[in-house]
């Protein structure tokens, strides 16, 4: 039904419907007939349209329509096969027709047009200046036919073909990055616009490689890489770096000769932006790093400082004058103390870990937000006083919660836990009496989503739970996650700081 | 009297610790690293052990393993500049040593307290805690 549609609109190609016309007007001549028509059908409606016609009849004939069925046409398109009826009417053909336009059919040649042994329309001639239609002239138009057929479908393919070119260059823009096909010669076959705006060169399709991209690292690389890799390289516009991924593949197409041509395909993705994000952090890592290990080794001679010193003021037999230079020394170290303290809060902070804060928390309030993030999963719940209850798949449970819990939060207090209980097939987590603290989850950000099998069927039915969601309740509410990492799978805690 | 080894790898530190304790009552030994932690136990009988996490030569951690393998069950202070060590020293000696965890600087008196704790935990009453 397609290719009929496809023929419909390919013959209104003007070229092709002079080109099929000369065909109709060679068949009327050379099978001496008075008229000729060329039907295509319309399997939408089960008709065949007056396609071009030519005769006395063509101007009211063009365009009309008759059921699959009727007539001779009729019958030629839905056998699919050639049919001559000389004198028609008496035949029982032609009568109706011939009333209601005045024409007299006096004998009827018609031979299908066969696509892909699909009939896709009929040619007809009306009525031989010559005496009847013969079978020779039936092996005539069939030739003719299988001409106008012939041509057809090789208007499809090229409609085809053209279409199949819209379609790639549609798709080849439509990509996020710059994509440039090169053929085995080295010659730029096609590219998109992002290629374009990223080497800010114009119309470089039939180009060699080396004219657009004149950077012979990035040449050397792509002919090191072949067809199947990737590389960074960097280009200077405007006086600055710009970082791009160049990804390479390969494609073939054999054409319809035989011949099969290789493509390489060059992706080039921008990564400015996530190359200077990571300097950044990194940076920021190193900073924090820096800035916490300072805090570290400040500490190891502080100790003697401040604990002598400490020491030497309380000795009772210490001279006055002595013993007020120790408490000077005494107390400037105890304020160093405290500025190592704050500097180890200040990398905590440029590191995202975690810092110790004494503010209080609506414990409820917490549980009722994390079974809020659980919404969607079926799981069940029930909620203590202090405590919450999630009965679910152990496998699934443990997995996100060994992930969610491994991150390296190793602060603990004694009083404090969440106990996750594996019995038999559920896993309990237990969330015992939370107690604040402020955590930045930061390194999970990066965590999406975790999958699970349906517990409550056992099918291996993928639901996904927004760990992030409960990372971000948990962070608003200062509450700190804790895992000792010995006994991972079976208990973890949620942990205060300080006592 | 009791009897105390102290181990750090800082010799600023071990003085120290030397005054404090001696000042306490105590009969106090040093060693500068984990080898000689080895050495000095082999040798004596302790009541307490002050014990530093990074130690160059043995790492304070691999201490407290030996410490367990070989049965010894006297008490432990953990004195180290990072905090974070403390799951790690729990992780080890969890229901096996009875340990402590102060980090530098400590505060002496917090950590006389610790001591005094530790001490009669494991009932230890020797002649200690003579306050100068």
């Amino acid at each position: 039904m397609r290719l009929r549609k496809k023929l419909g609109q390919i013959t209104e190609s003007e070229n092709l419907t002079k080109l099929l016309k000369r065909i109709l007007d060679l068949s009327q001549e050379v099978l001496e007939s008075e008229a000729a028509t060329l039907f295509l059908v319309d399997r939408d409606t089960d008709e065949l349209v007056f396609k071009i016609v030519s005769g006395p009849m063509a101007g009211e004939l063009q365009g009309k329509r008759i059921k699959i069925g009727e007539g001779i046409a009729g019958k030629t398109a839905r056998e699919g096969k050639s049919f001559v009826v000389n004198r028609p009417v008496k035949a029982g053909y032609a009568d109706k027709f011939d009333r209601q336009t005045g024409f007299n059919t006096e004998s009827l040649l018609a031979a299908p047009l066969i696509v892909d042994g699909e009939t896709i329309g009929v040619i007809e001639v009306i009525n031989s200046k010559g005496g009847d239609y013969t079978n020779r002239s039936k092996e005539i138009l069939e030739q003719l036919a299988a001409q106008v057929s012939s041509e057809l479908k090789m208007a499809l393919l090229s409609e085809r073909l053209s279409k199949s070119e819209d379609f790639l260059n549609s798709v080849i823009d439509s990509l996020p990055g710059g994509i440039i096909i090169l053929d085995e010669k080295g010659f730029i076959r096609k590219s998109n616009s992002t290629v374009e705006e990223i080497l800010e060169k114009k119309d470089i399709e039939g180009k060699r490689l080396e004219e657009v991209l004149p950077y012979s690292d990035i040449l050397k690389n792509i002919k090191k890489t072949q067809d199947k890799g990737s590389f960074e390289a960097v280009i200077r516009k405007n006086g600055k770096d710009s970082h791009f991924n160049f990804e390479l593949s390969s494609a073939k197409e054999v054409s319809s000769s035989g011949i099969e041509m290789k493509y390489i395909i060059i992706q080039i993705g921008d990564i400015t932006e996530r190359i200077e994000l990571g300097r950044l952090k990194y940076l920021q890592e190193a900073n924090a790093n820096f800035v916490s290990g300072l805090s570290h080794r400040l500490r190891t001679p502080l100790t003697p400082i401040l604990g002598l010193s400490g020491i030497l003021k309380e000795q009772k037999d210490f001279p006055e004058k002595y013993k007020e230079m120790v408490e000077i020394i005494h107390g400037a170290s105890l304020e160093m103390k405290d500025m190592v303290e704050k500097l180890l809060d200040i990398a905590k902070i440029g590191s995202n870990k975690a810092i110790e804060v004494n503010e209080k928390v609506d414990l409820n309030l917490v549980l009722d937000e994390i079974i809020s993030g659980f919404d969607h999963v079926p799981f069940e719940f029930s909620k203590g006083k202090k405590k919450l209850l999630i009965k679910g798949n152990y496998i699934w449970l443990v997995k996100s919660l060994k992930e969610l819990f491994s991150i390296g939060l190793k602060e603990r207090s004694e009083n404090l836990r969440v106990e996750l209980e594996g019995k038999g097939k559920y896993v309990y987590l237990h969330l015992k009496g939370f107690k604040p603290l402020i955590t930045d989850f930061s390194k999970l950000e990066n965590t999406p989503i975790f999958q699970f099998d349906n517990p409550l069927t056992g099918d291996s039915d993928i639901k996904y739970l927004d760990i992030p969601l409960i990372r971000l309740v948990l962070n608003q509410h200062n509450v700190k996650i804790s895992v000792n990492e010995a006994d991972v799978l079976l208990s973890l805690r949620f942990e205060k700081a300080g006592k | 009297m009791a009897r105390v080894l102290v181990a750090d790898d800082v010799p600023s530190i071990l003085y120290l610790f030397k005054e404090f304790f001696k000042l306490k009552g105590f009969e106090v030994d040093t060693a500068e690293n984990g080898f000689e932690v080895g050495k000095m136990l082999s040798k004596n009988d302790y009541h307490l052990i002050v014990l530093d996490i990074k130690m160059g030569g043995k790492h304070g951690l691999e201490v407290l393993e030996n410490l367990i393998e070989r049965g010894y069950k006297f008490p432990v202070i953990v004195c180290t500049a990072y905090g974070h060590l403390k799951e790690d020293v729990d992780i080890i000696t969890k229901g096996k040593l009875d340990v402590e965890f102060v980090t530098k600087p400590p505060d002496l008196e917090v950590l006389w307290d610790k001591v005094v704790q530790l001490l009669e935990r494991n009932a230890i009453k020797e002649e200690v805690g003579t306050d100068n």
